[in-house]
């Protein structure tokens, strides 16, 4: 495995995480739904062009300035955006409009922003950055699958510092969707996120973590697959079980986490920004800031002392299953 | 590239026909796929012409299920959007075409590029949506995300490595095929079916007539007269795979080269000196290790736009100098299948390699101007060409530009 560092972190949660490292008094959810804590946006875009922008690409925008911004404003030789509901407010506008006005008198704005590549596109127009661009849409491993590129862009050579991002929406409607699918409930609140990275092959006095490992695993057939997959994954990142601090999770624990990482601590990271695809983000920023011995960060998580290898782990359906690696820098 | 990336299967559906055979054969008759509505439920009906594929999401259903052999996927007991009908054909011929290879050792990645989803039926569910927050089939929403027709995919193939979906517009599938080529050149996969797929929906017609950019008669790509494109639908599919894996009898040809950049101009239209497109056609032919000179063959994007083509131009005149190799634009048959176009095209490239073709440019008729008049795609279908490589260019909106060059097989 390549050495990939997090030299900047932008993020932007239901919780006061964008302009501290975790706000002291923690944010529950209301209505079985957490609403992120939004900046304000003037600081990092032109009202003009805020305007016209959804939320998806302003928290994009925001969440990418901040951590370019923490990283010392390196070039970027890649962004790499993961999102799986995509730009939902304009989608649902445009959509709305056509019906309305049965395909009459519609304009395109919303149109050309419903594209689920429309944040990475707006973060190179914003840097004028002609770099590498690609915008992953794989449900619950979105952000994996921009972080696996950003490591293959590493193992290709020629690139220093890889932009990579998880974002998520939510909307009025999408609420009253997840709600009639049941997937949003009072016992499970689902969330919404947008958290960039600087990932580096350059530690700097600032690093955070280092990131030591992404996999994604779809369909394993029984736990002892899962485990099997865990198990390469760690090997990968030179790092033996019981060096395993913390496991960020969701609700459910990790199947493996008993037989594989006994004395691992556990900590369901979604009871802090509720559930959504790409909340993994999320996951990855807080604890790159546990690693680093951010004192509000260890406090928010109930950690003792700063952990020197997390996993992160996440699964949707028992379709897709993910795990991060990160490791003191 | 250290690890040679060989294609041995390929799969096609779009408006000219389903499968390899039944396409060529229209390419061969200079049949194009463009006509009036028959299958999209739009009040445009009449007024717009589009690149349908010929059949109602039923039928395609018995096809996908007369194709599907190796696993125990049913397609008429799953509720399954037009796109990932089509995805299914395509993916299945190409599977098929690389000799049924078993999948199911997780070395085998399937990813797809894709821009609305299952928006062919999420728009349905809406219309209803919006009277009543109640009313209609709220499962419908289960099958709205792109990734989930790239799931249904690589269900029905049994693949079970990683499985993931871009959405870069319209340059969506040719960024699959760089990500493919990527993992197994770094060891990460053995094999990957690579492409993309798009159903046609009022969303997308709607969208694109609004920014002014469809012609309401069909299209004339790189012509002075261009009115701008018609929209299409379909799925294009290739079978990536490492020289390990890869049986010498399969292989159709060699992926040498590719490159992705951003134009960072404009949310939609493309910068008048094309530097978008430029970075992602120089740095295809570089990380091929060849020079401009050597491509035989430009499969360009030539929406028959009035902006693309011109940039796209100028982009070419950049790389290529006085010299432009032989063009043209296979949209005039397919139409613009959006994220499926780069898989689509991949198809057309591959084929034009194993075949010794090169593909009509239909309906042009006068070069444009301000490329100074020069710049003239080949009209006529060329055969028992000696083509070694070939460069495919794929252009999106947000900026997304990316190209990729395919090599004679010499294995």
């Amino acid at each position: 495995m390549e050495k990939i560092y997090i030299n900047g972190i932008g993020n932007i949660s239901p919780q006061n995480t964008f302009d501290e490292s975790i706000g002291e008094k923690l944010v529950k959810s209301v209505d079985s739904f957490f609403v992120c804590q939004e900046p304000q946006y003037k600081q990092f875009i032109q009202r003009k062009l805020l305007r016209r922008m959804s939320r998806a690409v302003r928290m994009g925008l925001a969440a990418a300035h901040k951590s370019l911004k923490e990283a010392k404003d390196p070039a970027i030789d890649a962004i790499v955006t993961g999102t799986a509901w995509g730009c939902v407010k304009d989608t649902e506008k445009f959509l709305e409009t056509i019906i309305e006005n049965n395909e009459q008198y519609l304009t395109p704005t919303a149109f050309v922003q419903s594209t689920h590549n429309t944040v990475a596109g707006q973060i190179a127009l914003m840097h004028h950055n002609n770099c590498y661009n690609m915008s992953y849409v794989q449900g619950s491993v979105s952000f994996e699958s921009a972080l696996i590129d950003a490591i293959l862009l590493f193992k290709d050579g020629n690139t220093q510092n890889v932009l990579a991002a998880g974002i998520d929406e939510q909307t009025d409607q999408l609420k009253i969707l997840l709600k009639r699918l049941t997937c949003a409930r009072e016992s499970y609140p689902m969330g919404e996120g947008a958290a960039c990275f600087v990932l580096s092959n350059r530690k700097e006095e600032f690093s955070y973590a280092k990131l030591a490992g992404v996999k994604m695993i779809y369909r394993p057939k029984n736990i002892r697959a899962l485990e099997n997959h865990v198990k390469s994954a760690i090997d990968n990142a030179n790092i033996t079980p019981d060096q395993v601090n913390l496991i960020l999770t969701g609700y459910a624990p990790p199947p493996f986490a008993k037989s594989m990482f006994p004395d691992a601590q556990l900590f369901n990271y979604k009871q802090l920004c509720g559930e959504y695809p790409t909340s993994t983000a999320f996951a990855m920023a807080i604890g790159a800031k546990a690693i680093q011995n951010d004192e509000k960060t260890k406090k928010a998580l109930g950690l003792k002392h700063s952990p020197n290898n997390i996993i992160i782990y996440n699964q949707a359906e028992n379709i897709h299953h993910s795990i991060i690696i990160l490791s003191k820098a | 590239m250290a690890e040679r990336i060989f294609i041995t299967g390929i799969g096609i559906i779009s408006a000219i026909g389903k499968g390899v055979s039944e396409t060529l054969q229209s390419i061969k008759s200079y049949s194009s796929g463009v006509g009036s509505i028959k299958h999209l439920k739009t009040n445009h009906r009449g007024e717009i012409p589009l690149c349908e594929v010929q059949y109602s999401n039923e039928e395609l259903s018995r096809l996908a299920q007369k194709l599907i052999k190796s696993t125990s996927f049913d397609p008429s007991k799953e509720s399954l959007t037009r796109t990932s009908l089509l995805g299914i054909i395509a993916a299945q011929e190409a599977w098929r075409s690389a000799g049924s290879p078993v999948l199911g050792n997780g070395r085998t990645g399937v990813f797809s590029g894709n821009t609305v989803g299952g928006m062919d039926l999420t728009e349905h569910f809406y219309a209803e949506f919006i009277q009543d927050k109640l009313a209609g089939d709220i499962k419908t929403m289960l099958t709205h995300e792109c990734a989930k027709s790239t799931e249904r995919i690589a269900d029905s193939l049994g693949a079970t490595g990683m499985v993931s979906t871009i959405s870069t517009a319209c340059s969506s599938s040719a960024n699959t095929i760089m990500l493919g080529a990527r993992m197994i050149k770094h060891g990460l996969l053995d094999r990957a079916i690579v492409g993309g797929v798009d159903a046609l929906t009022k969303f997308t017609v709607n969208g694109f007539n609004v920014l002014q950019i469809l012609d309401h008669q069909y299209s004339q790509p790189f012509d002075q007269n261009r009115r701008g494109l018609n929209l299409g639908e379909g799925a294009g599919f290739i079978v990536l795979e490492t020289e390990k894996t890869a049986k010498k009898e399969n292989i159709l040809a060699e992926l040498v080269g590719y490159a992705n950049s951003n134009d960072a101009y404009h949310q939609t239209a493309s910068s008048p000196d094309g530097t978008g497109a430029y970075l992602a056609m120089k740095g295809a032919i570089e990380t091929a290790g060849i020079k401009p000179s050597d491509i035989d063959y430009v499969n360009v994007h030539g929406t028959g736009t009035l902006n693309n083509d011109l940039s796209e131009g100028i982009a070419m005149q950049r790389i290529f100098g006085k010299n432009i190799p032989k063009f043209s634009s296979t949209k005039a048959f397919t139409g613009h299948t959006l994220g499926a176009s780069g898989g689509v095209e991949a198809v057309f490239s591959v084929l034009a390699l194993d075949k010794g073709i090169i593909y009509p440019n239909l309906r042009f008729q006068t070069p444009i101007e301000e490329l100074g008049g020069t710049m003239i795609p080949e009209t006529e279908l060329l055969e028992t060409q000696d083509l070694k490589y070939i460069l495919s260019n794929s252009f999106g909106f947000g900026g997304n530009t990316s190209s990729l060059v395919f090599a004679k097989n010499k294995a």
